[in-house]
């Protein structure tokens, strides 16, 4: 049940850790340089937590692992510090929802993984609680 | 460089083929492309296979279904998602044109029905960015709908705006006998459909099927025994990141218009000079956001070009006219190999029901997940 | 009572709620008929995605941001809780992680039933006032079960509480003093292989919630010589809306000391959190200078008693992360059938 896999990624799914580059772009998650680049060219950094909706989908039809859920709402947030990201939505219901509308991002379950139930926590976006 | 031509195609119908095994599916392909060429004479066979791990639990396929086959040649598995059988085509066009071969086969093959369909949905995920898309649960349909969903956004259109994508693919469909759907739908229908994937609706998506075709390449020195050969005059693959979320600009299919312009610009023709159209159509939005990567229309304009009739069978650009994803069947990684097939039969003048007129140049662009990888070929009525 | 050497406080605090609520006459609806009086209104339920660890989490996050600290300076990270995800593995590490501590931390579970957080908040006093420590996040977090049909069922909810210990100097709330009186009493209790606890009905009432609670909060206010009247506000255990009213009365307490800290009624017993929370609510409305009396309750049994004073920092810290009303406002309300399915109490 790939055990060394999610521990590996629990930067990135915990705390949104991607890098920076010196010119100010902001990357997630956090990978080698490119080839060409220096191998400092980016730093790490902790992705802002808001952002704006991009785009979203309800999905009706998913994986096995989502079997209990009729629905599940996954989004693209583009983050206040210029950054895109991928996320499952959560708190909200699909009509709530409206590309420009300010989210914020949350730790919550991701699932189990293997025979054992290992649990899976990362990142989510739920539209802002509080102004 | 040696020339590349195409001599015999063949593909099955599109069909969920509960009854008949991945090789069953792949030689009676290769029966029908080879026909009476000597096997012995088969350099190399190129496999174009998406979901053979996870669904048949079988790799190896190149040697695998060689091995069936009774060729003892070069056998190779090419996978990059939906665009493998293209991206195999585009391996065997390597191969003659570099010299090295005079005779190859292609086959693209996909069994999806062998596992239910949680499987198939997990399986075709595997085309999207592991960790940052499908281990939060994103689909490949619901990654075609995030790009939907922003698009008509961005263009303030409504979603029925895509209809008369799926509206021409049926109509079609209706007339190719190999086509998983065969009847027609319309406008009305269409829009009242149940959502898939906001705001994916289920006429606006394809559903994955099992089939196999075949064609077989080979040099000049071949050629001049084919009936009607068909020069590949263009051939390029580009890829871009897999991650939507890495890409620069969302609602642009940066690979498709880089192998586009570069297939294009290898055969030294332009857009315009392109009678038929292939284009990996799972949705109307994928479609249109093809068109406007390869340049047949504006950012945010695709949809005129489908409500005003240009990509119907008597239109200037006819685009799906076996059915595309949606009628014909979206065969995964063998589609590639579909698309080529229609249009060398298109091209030849025995495409059927079907059949456009004046067929001289045609264009098939392949894609592998939501645009990642993109093949196109550019194929030609040839003079040897 | 115990006071540490150095003196101590809260410096940060958080809380968190989930945002669906399943009234108590949905609850009544389908087991009793619509009939007969119910304990609470409305109950808050945790989402098929949240558990104790992902509510400790933004309970926590809201704690860090109103201490104004770095996370690197946390020396213990302790959940108390009876729903901790895992028998074996701890909440703590998961988030402590999650928060970017330092790998250099005390991170174990900690269970006491519904005191399960105060005994963190205790522990976290005893290694801040040593010296051991600067900071500590005690959290209570619970995604409590009742067994369908049960009296329990009506109130058992979820929600999480964070309080930071800290140097009183820092502190939005100095902790003056507390103590803790247990004994054996199994009031309510819950094998490990069980999914459902035990309530032992009337038995819950005098010799265990309301001995225990009375008994510590007396004793503590004895000991400093103080009165109920010298406090403006309390906040006891609250597995429903009459029990911490009671026992408010008995210890001489009056009803609008209690309303601020008094959250049962809409978001039912959060077990582990409840107390907390109620502290939380608190101070989000109160002055400088104002004394809170808090103490909560665990069944098996026991009672932690606390005398706070509210400080000047605590009008600006304040602001700094949500309310805890803006937990309470946010409010999803769900039936039965779609409680049972997210609870895991449709069998397969």
């Amino acid at each position: 049940m790939n055990l060394p896999k999610q521990w590996r990624l629990k930067g990135q799914r915990y705390r949104l850790e991607g890098q920076r580059h010196s010119d100010g772009r902001v990357r997630f998650p956090a990978q080698p340089a490119k080839l060409g680049e220096a191998s400092d060219a980016w730093q790490p950094y902790q992705l802002a937590s808001t952002g704006e909706l991009y785009s979203w989908t309800a999905q009706r039809s998913n994986r096995s692992e989502f079997d209990h859920e009729p629905i599940v709402l996954v989004g693209m947030i583009k983050l206040a510090d210029g950054c895109m990201l991928t996320a499952q939505l959560t708190d909200c219901e699909p009509s709530e929802l409206q590309i420009g509308m300010a989210m914020e991002a949350v730790t919550r379950s991701w699932g189990k993984v293997g025979d054992d139930d290992l649990l899976v926590y990362g990142y989510k976006f739920r539209p802002k609680l509080v102004d | 460089m040696q020339q590349v031509f195409i001599a015999g195609t063949a593909c099955t119908a599109v069909r969920e083929h509960y009854d008949r095994s991945l090789l069953d599916l792949a030689l009676e392909a290769l029966h029908g492309a080879v026909g009476t060429l000597d096997p012995n004479l088969i350099q190399a066979l190129y496999v174009g296979n998406a979901l053979g791990d996870t669904l048949s639990e079988q790799s190896q396929l190149g040697a695998y279904i060689a091995g069936a086959a009774g060729l003892n040649c070069e056998a190779v598995r090419v996978e990059a998602a939906g665009a493998s059988g293209a991206l195999a085509l585009r391996q065997g066009y390597l191969a003659i044109a570099s010299g090295q071969a005079d005779v190859v086969v292609v086959l693209g093959v996909e069994k999806a029905t062998d596992k239910l369909d949680a499987a198939l949905q997990a399986a075709l995920a595997l085309g999207l960015d592991g960790e940052l898309e499908r281990a939060l649960g994103l689909t490949l349909t619901g990654a075609w709908a995030l790009l939907m969903q922003r698009y008509l956004h961005e263009y303030q259109l409504p979603a029925t705006a895509f209809a008369p994508f799926a509206v021409n693919a049926h109509t079609n469909g209706a007339g190719n006998r190999h086509a998983l759907y065969r009847f027609a739908i319309n406008a009305q229908k269409w829009a009242n459909a149940g959502q898939i994937a906001e705001p994916l609706n289920m006429l606006d998506c394809s559903t994955v099927a099992d089939g196999a075709a075949a064609v077989v390449l080979v040099s000049q020195r071949y050629a001049r025994e084919v009936a009607q050969p068909i020069a590949i005059v263009g051939s390029a693959t580009s890829s871009s990141n897999v991650a939507l979320a890495q890409r620069s600009d969302l609602l642009w299919l940066e690979a498709a218009a880089a192998s586009g312009n570069n297939a294009l610009q290898q055969a030294k023709l332009k857009r315009d000079a392109i009678n038929i159209i292939e284009l990996s159509d799972p949705h109307g939005i994928a479609a249109a956001l093809s068109l406007e990567a390869l340049g047949y229309a504006e950012r945010g304009q695709a949809t005129q070009l489908a409500a005003e009739g240009v990509i119907a069978k008597d239109g200037a650009l006819p685009l799906a006219t076996a059915g595309g994803y949606k009628a014909r069947g979206d065969v995964g990684g063998a589609t590639g190999v579909y698309q080529v097939v229609e249009l060398v039969a298109q091209l030849r003048g025995q495409a059927g029901a079907n059949q456009i007129a004046n067929a001289k140049t045609a264009l098939a662009q392949c894609l592998g997940g939501v645009g990642a990888t993109a093949v196109t070929h550019i194929l030609q009525v040839a003079e040897v | 009572m115990r006071q540490p050497e150095r003196p101590v406080g809260i410096v940060g605090y958080g809380a968190y709620v989930p945002r669906y609520r399943i009234a108590a006459q949905e609850i009544a609806r389908v087991w009793a008929a619509g009939e007969g009086a119910l304990p609470i209104t409305s109950k808050s339920v945790p989402g098929p995605d949240e558990d104790t660890i992902t509510m400790a989490i933004e309970a926590g996050r809201n704690a860090l941001n109103r201490a104004q600290i770095d996370p690197q300076q946390l020396a213990a990270v302790w959940v108390g809780s009876e729903s901790h995800p895992y028998s074996v593995k701890p909440s703590g590490t998961l988030v402590a992680e999650a928060l970017g501590t330092s790998r250099w931390i005390s991170a174990a579970d900690w269970e006491f039933a519904c005191k399960a957080g105060t005994e963190a908040l205790s522990a976290g006093m005893g290694l801040v006032g040593s010296g051991m420590a600067d900071y500590v996040l005690a959290i209570g977090a619970d995604t409590a079960q009742g067994r369908p049909g049960d009296a329990l069922e009506y109130t058992a909810a979820a929600a999480a509480g964070a309080l930071i210990v800290g140097p009183a100097q820092q502190a939005i709330a100095t902790i003056e003093a507390t103590l803790s009186y247990v004994s054996d009493t199994p009031d309510f209790f819950r094998r490990a292989d069980r999914p459902y606890p035990m309530h032992g009905n009337r038995f819950t009432g005098e010799p265990a919630y309301f001995h225990h609670v009375s008994t510590a909060a007396k004793q503590l206010l004895a000991e400093l010589g103080r009165t109920a009247a010298d406090y403006q506000y309390a906040v006891f255990h609250q597995p429903n809306v009459k029990f911490p009213q009671t026992v408010a009365k008995q210890v001489g307490f009056a009803p609008e000391q209690c309303q601020a800290g008094l959250l049962a009624g809409e978001i039912g017993n959060s077990y582990s959190a409840a107390s907390m929370i109620g502290l939380c609510a608190v101070l989000d409305v109160a002055q400088a200078g104002d004394r809170i009396l808090l103490a909560s309750y665990g069944s098996g049994a026991g009672s932690d008693a606390y005398s706070l004073v509210v400080t000047e920092a605590l009008a600006t810290a304040r602001h700094l992360a949500p309310p805890t009303s803006a937990y309470l406002k946010r409010r999803q309300l769900i039936d039965y059938a779609t409680y049972a399915k997210w609870r895991g109490k449709i069998v397969e």
